[in-house]
């Protein structure tokens, strides 16, 4: 762009404004920042001398009546903030989902490595697990229809739930239901009379969890959260042995 | 209420407190992303992303400090991922969006969108601390805070994004080209 005019003076052309007009160029500066107002300026014989400054005084005129062309007012539009409000709240309970979910899903690694160990179970692959069938290891099931589960396939599930997700562990909230809806089968059918014993705290703090929690592990209440917080307790508290 | 006593409520869950504070501060949020990016839908857009981000971070915020140019910052930087993203992808259909002017023209209606489009026109970096100082009334300092830079580079840029708005509104005939030389001795 062509220059046209004696440039205004800017903080990096401060060393090279001759001493003489220095005392110009501060006003400018001073009338452009609005810390001073142009009719505050003293007298000063210098700009009736200076070509340059009476230039420079020019461009800060210009610039000033632009500046001064009022702007069109910002007009906020009806439901503007109740449309902000909404996608705040909406945010708020996914964000407080997904930490709850990343709550749940790392607790219920925590209890699925716990009860592998217990069980002694080797986790890598479904294959090289052992079997733990309910119907040869226990009395006849008194539902019919139930079918015989294996328990070291649904704690490795759970476990493989976590190691094939993308996620990072910091977020398992994908892999959290598998895992849980694992573990909760595993408790529901226990392979052994000595294992239903050892389960038996984790089975009743389960039964207290409210459907919401327990299907969807939807955040629904603080008693929810708190029923859950006993539950994953009660799970991970299962010692190997005891 | 302080602005500090807002954010205290507010990061209770206080519903009226959220109300308040978007209250408070949509216009200054609305205006800075309106004139930053120059189309009112994205402008509404942007704002309500810069709300989320303001109550995600909300505990972060140090009270020591003036809320307004943290909230303008956060503007800021929203509006710049936003140009970022329309550079990336441009909207081929962008003209569908604007809503053709029918009021009559006068003077004063052209001479402000002479001076709206030569600030428009500015690069960024001026374009930002130019409307955050000259509009926004916001300080070096401040400013400096919003967008992450020196005060002196703030003091540069804003200076530049002067000189050059000055040329744009001449080369536009919007101010005149003739020097003045009448009363010499006062501004």
């Amino acid at each position: 762009m062509k220059r046209i005019m004696k440039p205004l003076v800017g903080p990096e052309h401060e060393v090279s404004v001759p001493p003489a007009c220095r005392a110009t160029t501060d006003r400018i500066q001073r009338t452009l920042d609005g810390e001073l107002a142009v009719d505050r300026w003293p007298l000063d014989a210098h700009i009736g001398e200076c070509g340059d400054c009476r230039e420079r005084i020019h461009a800060m005129r210009l610039l000033l009546a632009a500046l001064a062309v009022p702007r069109p007012p910002i007009t906020v539009p009806a439901g503007l903030s109740k449309s902000i409000l909404a996608s705040v709240h909406s945010d708020r309970r996914d964000r407080a989902r997904v930490r709850m979910l990343a709550r749940v899903g790392s607790f219920a690694l925590a209890a699925s490595v716990a009860l592998v160990v217990w069980l002694n179970v080797p986790t890598p692959s479904l294959s090289s697990l052992p079997t733990l069938d309910v119907a040869v290891s226990t009395p006849k099931p008194e539902v019919p229809d139930v079918k015989p589960m294996r328990l070291g396939d649904e704690l490795a599930k759970a476990g493989v739930a976590f190691r094939t997700t993308t996620q990072p562990l910091t977020e398992p909230a994908a892999a959290a239901p598998t895992a849980f809806a694992s573990i909760t089968n595993a408790l529901l059918h226990p392979p052994t009379p000595m294992a239903v014993a050892k389960l038996e705290p984790a089975r009743k703090s389960l039964a207290e969890l409210p459907e919401a929690a327990r299907i969807g592990f939807q955040p629904v209440t603080g008693s929810a959260e708190k029923a859950l917080n006993r539950f994953l307790r009660d799970l991970v508290a299962i010692k190997p042995n005891s | 209420m302080s602005d500090a006593a807002l954010v205290h409520r507010c990061l209770t869950g206080e519903s009226a407190a959220c109300r308040e504070l978007v209250e408070r501060f949509q216009a200054d949020v609305l205006g800075l992303c309106t004139r930053l990016l120059s189309h009112q839908h994205d402008a509404e857009d942007v704002t309500q992303e810069v709300f989320l981000r303001i109550f995600r971070s909300l505990r972060r915020w140090d009270s020591d400090r003036p809320l307004r140019p943290w909230i303008l910052g956060i503007a800021v930087n929203r509006c710049r991922t936003w140009m970022g993203k329309k550079a990336r992808a441009p909207e081929l259909a962008d003209y569908l969006h604007e809503t053709p002017d029918h009021r009559p023209e006068d003077d004063s209606a052209e001479l402000q969108r002479g001076i709206r489009a030569a600030v428009d026109e500015l690069r960024a970096n001026y374009h930002t601390v130019f409307v955050l100082f000259h509009e926004h009334g916001q300080s070096y300092e401040e400013i400096a805070d919003a967008i992450g830079a020196p005060v002196g580079t703030v003091k540069t840029w804003l200076h530049r994004a002067r000189v050059e708005l000055l040329e744009r509104l001449r080369s536009r005939g919007l101010v005149p080209q003739e020097s003045n030389s009448r009363d010499v001795t006062r501004p």
